[in-house]
Parts: structure tokens; sequence; C-alpha cells
């Protein structure tokens, strides 16, 4: 459950940022480099696999940013607590685009000033994402209505590069640097 | 919960909006929000705004479609014991509220009930409410939605969308 919302994050929820906000910058920057994730037009190709959709779905997508912390990485670095960054979010005048909760899971679009920024809060992870460019919301109806997410590439990237279990002083030890 | 609910999103125009953005069974969402046993989605009137703002040649039926909308939200539980009294309480929540009943559906186990608010073959509020043995549905469209669309509307792939097409093949 947890991938596919991990990979419905990916795919749904930023709209069209175009730059970071100070709460966003200062979270990538407090992760180790392991944890953080480009995807441009060549990754996203790589990942769609046959969906037509998909790929006209990115066509217009510059890049795509993406950080995943664990349970001890976001202790590590004091992100316990999510609702911490969408707090300093919402003072820096983000509102509420879209959220989507099951269980104890959460994703969350907010807005502000043509900034989009999706926070993801599970029980064991936390995701940000950043998204350059424009999807292609045609596209994206269409591939929700056929069902041609290409899930198993993006559950293949995952298991491939989720961040590997670090140790509290290992994920310290990138905070002080 | 067996899969979670994908959905579906797009625009609105800025005119004929609906009393309010939110719909009638605001409080009953506040509510369960937050409640474990149901899966939540919030589509607010803020993301309609972003889409309306993009251009696409594609799909322009669906897409026209979509720029109705002002609001969506959905409340889901597939394992709950409380079916029976979630859909009391939100029939209360109704009652006297202007809401015509434009299907009602039994299928299998399921008490399906669709209302709309209406006048003029508009729809500014749309209601699907199922009430199964073990599991609830409540979605909440709130726009300004032609009555001859209802069908393309069972397309979008969300919990309770596909009585839709019953309820315009009754309508």
């Amino acid at each position: 459950m947890i991938k596919r919302l991990i990979i419905l994050f990916i795919v749904l929820a930023p709209m069209g940022a175009q730059s970071q906000s100070q709460a966003v910058r200062d979270v990538f920057d407090k992760m180790p480099s392991g944890n953080k994730y480009f995807f441009y037009p060549s990754t996203l190709r790589a990942l769609s696999g046959d969906s037509k959709q998909f790929l006209e779905f990115v066509k217009d997508v510059e890049n795509i940013k993406l950080m995943i912390a664990n349970e001890d990485e976001k202790e590590a670095i004091g992100l316990l607590d999510v609702k911490k960054i969408e707090g300093a979010l919402t003072t820096e005048g983000f509102t509420e685009m879209m959220s989507l909760r099951e269980g104890n899971a959460r994703v969350i679009v907010l807005e502000h000033d043509g900034t989009t920024v999706a926070l993801l809060n599970a029980k064991n992870t936390l995701g940000i994402v950043e998204l350059e460019g424009q999807i292609n919301v045609a596209a994206g109806l269409k591939m929700l209505q056929e069902g041609e997410l290409p899930i198993d590439q993006f559950k293949s990237f995952w298991e491939k590069e989720k961040p590997k279990k670090k140790s509290k002083e290992d994920a310290k030890q990138n905070k002080n640097n | 919960m067996k899969k979670l609910v994908f959905i579906v999103v797009f625009f609105v125009p800025g005119f004929l909006m609906a009393d309010n953005d939110k719909g009638v069974l605001s409080s009953f969402f506040q509510k369960y929000g937050d409640n474990q046993e149901f899966t939540y989605v919030n589509l607010t009137p803020k993301l309609f705004e972003m889409f309306a703002t993009m251009d696409s040649e594609e799909d322009e039926g669906m897409i026209n479609l979509i720029k109705s909308f002002t609001s969506v939200q959905l409340l889901s539980a597939d394992s709950t014991g409380k079916s029976n009294a979630y859909y009391k309480e939100v029939q209360n929540l109704i009652d006297g509220n202007m809401f015509d009943e434009l299907a009602v559906i039994r299928d299998g186990d399921e008490n399906v009930k669709i209302l709309v608010k209406e006048a003029n073959s508009k729809i500014s509020e749309l209601l699907v409410v199922v009430s199964g043995s073990h599991n609830f549905v409540l979605v909440d469209m709130v726009g300004n939605i032609d009555l001859k669309d209802l069908k393309k509307l069972s397309k979008i792939k969300m919990n309770g969308m596909k009585y839709l097409e019953k309820a315009d093949e009754k309508n």
C-alpha cells in the first residue's frame, strides 16, 4: 500500500512546481545524497515501460526531485513530525490543493504562488516531491482511466533504489557535514 | 483496504458555483476525515482552479466535464461494522437540504442512493452513498455538472462512481 502511495505521490501529486519553498530547501539540504532522487526526462522514459500515455503525461516535465527518508533518518535529521514541515509551508502561504489519507499514510499537496509541494507521510517514510515543468493533464486522465500506470517499473525502481537503512550516527554525521 | 483509490482530477470555470464549495456534508467529512477506518480524499477548489489554467486538446469531452467540478470529497471504508449507522447519519444531514433522489439501487448486499441538487438540468451537488454489509462509501461532488453527463462520470475510477451509469439509465 505504501508503495502505491509513493507511486501516486510521484506521478500525480506535483502539478507544476517552479521552485522550492524555503521549508523544502531546508529539508533537502539536511538529507544525505543517497536519499535524494532526480528524475529527468530520460529517467522518466526509462520508467515508462510501454505506456504511451505515461510518456505523453510527462513529456513537458523538466525534472522531478524526490526525497525519501526512513524512520531513523527522519529522527536523525529532526524531521519526526511532518506537521512541522506542513506548518512551515503554511506559514509561507501554502494552502491545500488535495489530500489523500489511507490508514496512517497521508499525501498532501500544497500550492502557493506557482510553487507546488507534495508531502508523503507514512509510518516509516517521509517523502517530498518537487516538479519542474508541466504535466499533461489529459494524458494523465486517460492513463488513470485506462489503468496504464507503469506501476511495475516504479516498483522495480523503488526496490533497487530505496534508501538503505543507515545508522543514526551516519545520518548525524551527514547532517553535521 | 484493498487498493488505494486512484483519483482523477481536473478544473472548473469560475461561474455558476454551488452554494458553497464544500457541500452540505462537510461536517461529516471533518468528523471522519482522520478516522483510520476510512480512506479519505479531498480535492479542493484550489486544485480545480489550477487545472483550469492548463490547456489540453485531448479527451475534450471528459476535460470539459471535469471543468464543471468545484470540489470532490470521498470517504470509503472497506471493512466496517457501522455502515448502516454512517448511512443514517448522512441521511440526517441531507434531510431538509433540498436534495432530490436520482436513483436508489440495490446491488447484491449494497444499498446505493444517488442524490442531486439540480436546477435547469444542471447539478450543483451530487452525492453517492453506498452502504453494504461491511463497506461504506460517500462521494460528494460540488460544481456545475450537466445532468446528461452522469454516464461519463461513471467512467471515473473512484469508489461508488460505477452506479452513476445505472442512475443515468433510470433517469
